[in-house]
């Protein structure tokens, strides 16, 4: 590899980085309208079955725990921010650890396709509950930013057990 | 216990039920022997096994039961629990296969439950495995409803059709949508929940939480369709006998089964106007208006609810002590219904139900909350759900179907047979 192509995707690599851990520190600090921006017009996020193999998924076929396109994923933003949230109000501590980033493709058109190691800590009424499994991201340019075209967060979980619900952003 | 489990005062207009039935160990294991081992239990749904040999590896009431079609096309429900020394004998989840064989010393059984394979077999009598004591146990008594498959482990049992009494007229509703039947969605929703599973039992039947719970759900509604006010949230609950219950009512979202909303567009309305017009052929205007256009939240006693709202969710929970339950929850569709149809119902399923919905979270932090309350039993005893005890009709907010489920809860409860 010549000097300039490892400059080109060490520039890469670090512009990805930054995106990820820039999201978690949102999302840990619940901005989450600026956690929403940090998402392309018609970004969408899912949380797939844990008993449905991660390649056959398809939200169109199978059941989610989460699919939602940029109106509901709106919808679920403008939810989490009110009181009458009664999951999150008063609102869980929540700590997430992203790592193992690795760029997947890197398309013609300048898509990338990301997968990252997650685990999210969510703390509420004394309990901690522990979500691990990996991301995969579609990320875009636009204009000279990157954005979240799409974002998968496949659980390394047999159900939620104990965790009951996803009340935050994983 | 010497204070009773429910006061039932229909002169007085009021029932309490006892906090601690919630807190109880001893409640809880009174539980197991006299209303998880003596009721009829879901198993599982016949779409969930097409082919001879599909199975599905299930927990029911904490027992690990095997539901599958044989090479001989019979669907059947076996312990799955080796008869040899006691291994899960079938540790995959789902799946389609001639045989199982035990991993801890090979024993092999037939998908039809009988031994196969009984390995170092010289060393056994002769005939040894001919009384059918090296093959899988049957469940004692197995049955199916409308495509609904229910357990049963008590020896004497009445029949699962008298058992579900007036809840078989609901069930038909659910299983006839289609005229090319109904089908479990492929994913399931595998929760637990920090509280009683009698708690979610009120909850999944309960009209009277919806305004205050599911606030951030009905501004949802509005925001995505600009007004509430066309079908208001109105109707009935009925008690339906053996501890089952309904709610039906009118509500102002979408039902992929021929209930539009303006998100759906034009495709969506030409799409359930043809819907609709199969069902009035099919089964008469009066069946498919009520099929089409109410919701139904259903528990059939004890553990299965069935809720035909803005998609319909199968769903089935048992307790693992007295503060804790383990939910399964399935989407049910129509077989062969339009791709469109199939994504809307999926996507109208998630925005309400299950642990990412907009609703089933803040269902769940209640629930908890609840049994957290329930710590001060022993000085703030009872639970109230009088709520249209005198009621001629009972409104779908009232609690009529919670009182069904109680009194049958504690006739089983506190019967001499046990
Ligand atoms: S326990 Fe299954 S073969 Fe021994
Ligand atoms: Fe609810």
């Amino acid at each position: 590899m010549s000097n300039e192509n490892a400059m080109a995707e060490l520039l890469r690599f670090y512009r990805v980085q930054q995106l990820l851990f820039k999201e978690a520190s949102l999302l840990d600090a619940w901005q989450l309208q600026e956690w929403l921006a940090l998402f392309t017009d018609d970004g969408s996020y899912f949380v797939p079955p844990t008993d449905v193999p991660a390649e056959e998924a398809d939200p169109a076929k199978h059941l989610y725990y989460i699919a939602d396109n940029h109106d509901r994923l709106t919808e679920r933003v403008i939810r989490l921010d009110k009181k009458t949230c009664h999951s999150e109000y008063p609102r869980s501590k929540v700590q997430r650890l992203v790592s193992n980033i690795l760029i997947d493709d890197v398309a013609a058109d300048g898509t990338i396709t990301v997968k990252a190691a997650f685990t999210v800590y969510r703390s509420k009424n004394g309990i901690t509950d522990t979500f691990m499994g990996n991301y995969v991201y579609v990320l875009k340019e636009q204009g000279d930013e990157l954005k979240i075209s799409r974002k998968t967060c496949n659980l390394a979980l047999n159900g939620l057990r104990p965790q009951a619900k996803i009340s935050i952003i994983l | 216990m010497n204070t009773p489990y429910i006061i039932d005062d229909q002169e007085g207009g009021r029932f309490k039920v006892a906090r601690n039935t919630f807190t109880s160990q001893e409640v809880f294991e009174q539980e197991r022997d006299r209303i998880f081992q003596n009721c009829w239990l879901y198993l599982g749904h016949e779409s969930e096994l097409s082919k001879p040999g599909d199975f599905v590896a299930r927990s029911v009431a904490g027992q690990n039961l095997l539901f599958v079609k044989g090479r001989d096309g019979v669907i059947r429900a076996l312990f799955n629990v080796c008869p040899h020394r006691g291994a899960t004998v079938c540790r995959e989840k789902k799946g389609n296969s001639k045989s199982f064989q035990c991993m801890y010393h090979g024993w092999v059984f037939k998908n039809t439950g009988e031994i196969a394979h009984l390995s170092g077999e010289p060393a056994y009598e002769d005939n040894f495995k001919d009384d059918g004591n090296c093959d899988l146990r049957h469940v004692p008594h197995f049955d199916q409803y409308a495509g609904f498959y229910f357990v049963a482990f008590k020896k004497e049992i009445e029949p699962l059709a008298d058992y579900l009494a007036g809840a078989k007229e609901y069930l038909d509703i659910v299983a006839n949508q289609s005229a090319a039947g109904m089908e479990i969605i492929g994913g399931t929703q595998e929760y637990s929940i920090g509280a009683n599973w009698k708690l979610l039992v009120e909850n999944s039947v309960d009209g009277y939480h919806a305004e205050a719970t599911h606030a951030t759900y009905l501004d949802y509604l509005m925001n995505t369709n600009g007004s509430l006010t066309a079908t208001r949230l109105a109707g009935k609950g009925h008690d339906l006998g053996n501890g089952h219950a309904v709610i039906e009512y009118s509500a102002p979202w979408g039902r992929p089964i021929a209930q539009w909303i303006p998100m759906w567009g034009e495709t969506g309305k030409a799409e359930l106007d043809r819907v609709y017009a199969e069902l009035v052929e099919r089964l008469g205007e009066d069946k498919a208006k009520q099929m089409a256009t109410l919701n139904r939240n259903m528990i059939i006693f004890p553990n299965l609810v069935i809720n035909d709202i803005m998609a319909i969710t199968v769903r089935t929970f048992y307790p693992t002590a007295p503060n804790e339950m383990m939910v399964n929850g399935f989407a049910l569709g129509v077989i062969d219904e339009s791709d469109w149809r199939r994504e809307y119902r999926l996507s109208n399923f998630l925005e309400f139900i299950g642990p990412g919905g907009f609703a089933t979270p803040d269902d769940v932090e209640a629930l908890e909350q609840c049994q957290r309350g329930f710590q001060s039993a022993a000085n703030v005893p009872w639970n109230d759900i009088s709520k249209g005890m005198k009621a001629k009709t009972p409104s779908f907010d009232d609690e009529v179907q919670m009182r069904a489920f109680w009194r049958e809860w504690n006739r089983r409860m506190t019967s001499e047979e046990g």
